[in-house]
């Protein structure tokens, strides 16, 4: 069984944000706040070298939820291809296995759409004119 | 019912569900229709928005508030020669657990109950 994974406060995250990615280190120090800040948010990541086994991916996420904002919609795709969706209210975890396909080069894209990604300040519950989705709270990919 | 026999089917019992089918022998264009019928309630769940995949591609989608198909054709790089299976993902987004509705005590976040599936050139 093999494992990649990664953490907001795994020192190297930064290098695989690719866009639409907030990356703010706390003052008081501690792990960084990373948030989508667009509808669609993207990450390239090193290929694992699972052969010709499965790989199961697992985002852990927090959503934005605020005002008439009660979740948010998540959908997970690497390059074109459909990976996973979750409707979070809360912290949770997003999974699905990755097409293979998308998985033949030394890295690869996963693309986060956040169709309900939304702006605090709209909202009235803070000054934040960021367009707001998830939080990324750790990734793993796993396979047998 | 059609003619003397029931129509089964089977619920997607969580906003994404998967199947895996057998693959065309012989890639070529084909068409994938899902027949099935979408957890709707009066006032409260008006429809099912049902979002189909296969090996990930997108192939279809349909707003369904009542029974209907979900039609596409299958994208072409999808079928390999020699693949045996095809895996198909089933997203409904709005699927709902009956008992937050307090209709029963099914705990399944029910979307779409499929009846019948055709793949066919």
């Amino acid at each position: 069984m093999g494992i990649w994974s990664l953490e907001a406060g795994t020192p190297s995250l930064q290098a695989y944000l690719a866009s639409g990615w907030s990356f703010d280190l706390p003052e008081g120090g501690g792990d960084p706040a990373v948030w989508t800040i667009a509808q669609e948010a993207s990450l390239v990541l090193p290929t694992p070298p699972s052969g010709d086994r499965d790989v199961r991916m697992e985002l852990t996420l927090s959503p934005f939820v605020g005002a008439d904002v009660t979740h948010q919609d998540v959908w997970v795709f690497f390059g074109d291809l459909f990976c996973a969706f979750g409707r979070i209210a809360s912290q949770g975890v997003v999974s699905g296995l990755l097409p293979r396909q998308a998985l033949t080069g030394p890295t690869f894209t996963m693309r986060v759409n956040l169709p309900d990604a939304c702006r605090p300040a709209d909202l009235g519950v803070s000054a934040d004119q960021r367009l707001l989705g998830v939080r990324f709270i750790s990734m793993s990919l796993v396979w047998e | 019912m059609e003619g003397s026999r029931p129509l089964v089917h089977r619920w997607t019992e969580m906003s994404t569900a998967f199947l895996r089918i057998p693959a065309p022998l012989i890639p070529s264009r084909m068409e994938l229709t899902l027949e099935g019928v979408p957890f709707v309630v009066d006032g409260r769940v008006p429809h099912q928005d049902v979002h189909l995949f296969v090996e990930g591609a997108f192939t279809a989608f349909a707003r369904l508030a009542g029974a209907g198909v979900v039609s596409g054709v299958l994208p072409a790089s999808v079928i390999k020669p020699g693949q045996a299976e095809l895996t198909l993902a089933v997203v409904t987004p709005d699927s709902v657990v009956p008992a937050t509705l307090g209709l029963g005590d099914d705990q399944r976040s029910l979307g779409f109950a499929l009846q019948r599936l055709t793949l066919g050139a």
